[in-house]
């Protein structure tokens, strides 16, 4: 076994077997479950940063185990250039919402069950991006479905909790449920469960490219939550927990995006995938308008921030869509920074909660006066998500919008831009509500704990520094490329 | 030197601003005297450079390599931009209290960036410093929302009016690039000008957005309204000198553009008019309007676009150093004497009737070059030059006469009128003196000089143009001096009341006034009930709805449809039918025929019914 292979195994090991860890021995590690739960996801941190060095280098050959050989199912692991971007983010994420969940969340008899779900759901992640077999891929899938949704219905924050976790679990898991069956569908055909079998199976059955392309954009739009299968989100996102919400919105919802590049991206050329090119992008501008509106008329913070995540999954879809260089560099892009600026507005919308106690922002005002580092804070996370230079999103924003003017689709991508202009009117009523206006509305702000405000501020800089600096994850991203859509760029 | 240059441009504002709010404004004083000074003489010493000054950074590879060029043109504006510097600091030093340290510094900022978008040769780098110069704007209303608490909408119009703009811009830059693979300004609009024409009409629309904004010219001036409540320098300087200056230059890369289509020229063209006419009587209904948008401003932008629509770059170029020069002037009556001008004084040339005529002035020769060249209808032709009647005699009959005139009444009206035309003598005086140095900056910088003043001597289309120009104006004076104000109040019966606020007639508190053209509020409340609406109809709890729906379908289907198929339900009809046909029977023993009949008939349905559910499930053996 190379390195390269136990790298991979330990990346997602690490996280399970702390989880196991946690969840065998209990109550002794009440208090260290959240150390625990730390030291394996910057273990889990360093073991992928040690893994790029190698895939500078080429990388390696995949990880293979045979686990039913009779069905030629097998257990296989690899790590790539599509891979990268959302392994990065995803262990990022987790060590922020880890992080912020220190002192979040309270300890107490369940708590080591808390981190461990935090970490299996991590790892469902992990296990998402790194499979490189449709079984292992799957289980790793339902996985990150199965441990988010215990995490919502035991640490949610109202009497609601059963509810919301249903809901989200059924229309999730129905997304699933459409890609296994473009699995079975690719599988029946190869007889193989190995990624590379998915490309040769859609080519030689040409004509079943648009029915199994379909289910996978639906199963995996419904993952990313673009209109209108986003009914999910909103519920999802402010019911869960402030850590868990930050994972779902900054880390899952890029896990869409992943499987759409992986899948049907990375098997059809670009002839044959053009045939979704323009739903998705009409799609793509939907989500982006409409889940603007919602924010625009929302009044809970949390559901706030959740619409916005619809508006920039459109986005992302939208540049999917266009099938250019720009559109594909810039959506994968657009998912780290989204990540990034998503888990620091999330981080401050706890930090709100946490300080004036409320969630309705017609209820909060005059904020700055009381938290003027939470007042920057969101100013910078705010400023970013509507596009301004200089800061994270940006970067990826006009390589989207230019994507769109590439197509020929010049009406779509005006209404892509200017769609944008709803980012600014949310953000705007957001912040005016809660930090500028109504002074008299100021609430008496309780004490909040180092950990949220360290978690916040780490990634406003990390916010700053990724919209300063774009190049090197640009020159990493840019790797995929080879691998999407026949290399034909 | 080129370093040299760059770091006193460009770093040394943002080092100096920061140092502001550092220091809390320690070295205020010191600062503000020498920086100017320094800024003008590094641009001096790049003047006169033999090579051009450059720089260039690669921010993101696909963005290619950003740079910036102090090229002679590009100079000689950022020097103008500098005087404004030197003019706001200097007002600054000498009323200290004006402004907080914060606020100085982002003027700082802002003059940095501008001279980043002045000199950028990418249009990315520059719309970033656009954008850049439009968050310190943003940003000093702020300053003042956290002073006072309540100034919120004034943020979210500033920002939302600058967004349109920038986004309109960038949606024009793309669209550019995709055509010319680069984002380098001068090759972009160079390949922008081999378009199909449906996207060359989009990409001038999108720039000319931009141009609005930052010119102000209704209905997108919004911002400036909003920036109403700051205090004098800053208004002086964001909404009279940088972002018009901004504008200006944009328009300047635009204008090849605007002269290609001459049917868009003309759409455009009666865009700006209808602006200027709408806002025109908007200002005469309430009396007065901001100090910053008083019309001949207004009226000097929108001139503005005509002569970009002449396509002559150069001319216009020349064009844009006069209306700043003007501008610059105005702008220092302005932090003089901003609400009450001066009364004039027969022994003294005013300083500021001087610097009115020549944004007069400017709009004169403007027009007057426009009707020469023959490039617009002479209805539009007429129209404007009836707004420059108006406005400009408007101006003339409201200057205030001296103290000592007033004692002396008999002879006070012809002194009076003779001191005026003392001061426009004076201010011709100065035009010839400023065209001179346009000549001579024009021949420098662009190889070949232009006078701003069309040939009057012996040249019949110039004199027969000017003569038209002048009996047009005179005429509307005459025709349109008394009825304005019928015509204005005719107007507001017409509108509805509720959005007047206040009476016309009180009219004097116009700032606080509501502006009749200002909708922004409406649009604003129709768009949030809109969206309201969506939201309570369609989003809110979508999921449970349609499970309602569901639900109620289903027990529809299972209290109906499923009851209908059930055992039980078929005893029922089964006692149902045997207990009517044995009250048949005992009615009359002859009806037991049709009984029978009727017995018949329910078995065969049940028969049906039964064979009909079994059908395909039956496997027979083989």
């Amino acid at each position: 076994m190379s390195n390269q292979n136990l790298i991979m195994i330990l990346v997602i090991m690490v996280k399970l077997l702390s989880a196991g860890l946690l969840l065998i021995l209990r109550k002794p590690l009440h208090r260290s479950a959240k150390w625990i739960s730390l030291f394996a996801s910057l273990s889990s941190l360093i073991l992928f940063l040690a893994a790029i060095i190698n895939l500078k280098i080429g990388g390696g050959a995949p990880l293979n185990f045979d686990y039913i050989p009779m069905m030629g199912i097998q257990f296989s692991l690899k790590i790539d250039w599509l891979a990268f971007p959302f392994l990065l983010t995803e262990e990022f994420v987790t060590i922020a919402a880890i992080i912020y969940a220190m002192d979040y969340v309270k300890i107490d008899e369940k708590s080591h069950a808390f981190y461990a779900l935090l970490l299996v759901f991590s790892a469902g992640m992990s296990g998402t991006t790194l499979a490189n077999d449709i079984f292992l891929f799957y289980f790793f899938w339902e996985l990150m479905l199965i441990a988010s949704s215990l995490l919502v219905l035991n640490w949610g924050e109202s009497p609601r909790k059963g509810e919301v976790t249903l809901k989200y679990f059924i229309i999730t898991h129905l997304g699933s449920l459409l890609v296994l069956v473009a699995f079975i569908m690719i599988y029946t055909q190869t007889g193989v469960d190995d990624f590379s079998a998915i490309k040769t199976g859609l080519q030689a059955n040409a004509d079943q490219i648009p029915l199994i392309g379909s289910l996978f954009l639906l199963g995996f739009g419904i993952k990313m939550a673009v209109v209108p299968f986003h009914i999910w989100l909103p519920d999802t996102h402010s019911e869960a927990p402030m850590p868990v919400t930050i994972m779902l919105a900054a880390a899952m919802l890029s896990m869409g995006t992943y499987g759409i590049l992986r899948f049907p991206m990375s098997s059809l050329s670009m002839q044959q995938f053009a045939m979704f090119s323009l739903p998705m992008m009409i799609v793509g501008v939907i989500s982006e308008i409409y889940g603007g509106i919602m924010a625009l008329v929302e009044n809970d913070i949390k559901r706030i921030i959740a619409y916005s995540s619809v508006s920039q999954m459109g986005y992302i879809l939208f540049g999917l869509g266009t099938l250019t260089y720009s559109g594909v560099v810039g959506a994968t892009l657009h998912v780290i920074y989204h990540a990034i600026v998503k888990a620091l507005l999330f981080c401050c919308v706890g930090w709100i909660i946490k300080a004036a106690g409320q969630r309705d922002i017609q209820s909060i005002g005059g904020l700055h006066k009381k938290e003027p580092l939470l007042t920057t804070c969101m100013i910078i996370g705010g400023l970013s998500i509507s596009g301004t230079p200089a800061l994270a999103i940006f970067n990826s924003e006009w390589m989207i919008f230019s994507s769109g003017f590439q197509t020929g689709y010049t009406g779509l991508a005006i209404l892509e831009i200017l769609g944008s202009i709803m980012t600014a009117a949310y953000v705007l009523r957001f912040i005016g509500k809660i930090f500028f206006t109504s002074p008299n509305k100021a609430p008496d702000t309780k004490k909040v704990p180092f950990s949220i405000k360290f978690a916040t501020v780490s990634l406003t800089i990390l916010t700053v520094i990724a919209g300063v600096f774009p190049k090197p994850l640009f020159n990493y991203v840019v790797n995929e490329l080879p691998l999407i859509l026949g290399g034909q760029w | 030197m080129a370093s040299l240059v760059l770091f006193t441009m460009i770093l040394l504002p943002i080092l100096a601003g920061c140092l502001f709010i550092f220091t809390d404004g320690i070295h205020e004083k010191r600062l503000l005297r020498w920086l100017p000074a320094i800024l003008i003489a590094a641009l001096i010493l790049a003047f006169l450079s033999q090579t051009t000054i450059s720089a260039s950074i690669t921010w993101q590879p696909t963005a290619g390599e950003m740079s910036v060029s102090f090229e002679r043109s590009a100079i000689i504006l950022c020097l103008l931009v500098s005087v404004g510097f030197l003019i706001i600091n200097h007002q600054t030093r000498t009323t200290p209290d004006m402004l907080t340290p914060l606020q100085t510094s982002l003027v700082f900022f802002s003059f940095s960036f501008a001279i980043i978008a002045l000199t950028a040769e990418h249009f990315l780098l520059r719309f970033a410093a656009l954008e850049f110069v439009g968050l310190c704007v943003v940003a000093t209303a702020l300053t003042y929302t956290l002073r006072d608490g309540e100034n919120w909408k004034n943020i979210i119009k500033i920002f939302i009016n600058f967004k349109l703009g920038d986004l309109a811009l960038l949606a024009s830059i793309l669209l550019m690039q995709t055509s010319s693979g680069t984002f380098l300004i001068g090759q972009s609009l160079e390949m922008a000008l081999l378009l199909p024409p449906t996207e060359q009409i989009v990409v001038t629309v999108g720039l000319l957005t931009a141009v609005w904004v930052k010119l102000s010219i209704w209905p997108l001036d919004k911002w400036v309204q909003a920036a109403s409540g700051f205090s004098k320098p800053l208004r002086v300087w964001f909404a009279d000198l940088l972002m018009p200056i901004l504008g200006a230059y944009l328009l300047y890369r635009t204008s090849p553009l605007l002269s290609i289509n001459n049917k868009f020229t003309t759409v455009i063209i009666i865009a700006a008019v209808s602006a200027v006419v709408a806002k025109s009587f908007n200002v005469m209904l309430r009396k007065q309007v901001l100090p910053h948008q008083r019309l001949k401003q207004i009226f000097s932008n929108v001139c503005l676009i005509p002569l970009a629509a002449l396509g002559q770059q150069d001319l216009f170029w020349s064009f844009v150093l006069f209306w700043f020069i003007a501008r610059l002037s105005y702008s220092i009556y302005i932090l003089q004497h901003e609400h009450s001008p001066p009364s004039i004084n027969a022994r003294r040339i005013s300083f500021y009737y001087v610097s009115s005529f020549l944004l007069h002035s400017f709009s004169f020769l403007a027009l007057l070059h426009v009707s020469i060249s023959n490039s617009l209808s002479s209805a539009l032709l007429v129209i404007l030059w009836f707004l420059w009647g108006l406005i400009t005699f408007k101006d003339l009959g409201q200057i205030p006469a001296g103290d000592h005139l007033a004692a002396n009444k008999k002879a006070s009206h012809w002194i009076h009128l003779l001191t005026i035309i003392a001061n426009i003598l004076f201010t011709i005086a100065i035009i010839l003196f400023v065209s001179s140095l346009i000549f001579l900056t024009t021949h420098y910088v662009k190889g070949g000089g232009i006078w701003i003043l069309p040939n009057f001597i012996g040249s019949r289309p110039t004199l027969s143009a000017m003569l038209y120009g002048l009996v047009t104006a005179a005429l509307s004076h005459i025709f349109l001096r008394r009825n304005i104000e019928k015509i204005g109040k005719f107007v507001q019966r017409r509108l509805p009341a509720k959005r007047f606020g206040d009476p016309i007639q009180k009219a004097a508190r116009t700032i606080k006034m509501k502006d009749p053209l200002d909708q922004t509020t409406l649009l604003y409340s129709l768009f949030m009930n809109a969206a309201l609406f969506i939201y309570r109809a369609i989003e809110k709890n979508s999921l449970e709805k349609i499970i309602s729906l569901l639900r109620k379908i289903f027990s529809f289907l299972f209290n109906k449809i499923e009851k209908l198929t059930s055992k039980e339900l078929w005893i029922k009809v089964l006692h149902f039918v045997l207990g009517s046909s044995r009250k048949i029977q005992k009615w009359h023993p002859g009806y037991l025929r049709l009984n029978l009949f009727f017995f018949l008939f329910f078995i065969i349905i049940l028969m049906l019914v039964i064979i009909n559910q079994n059908i395909g499930f039956i496997v027979l053996p083989k």
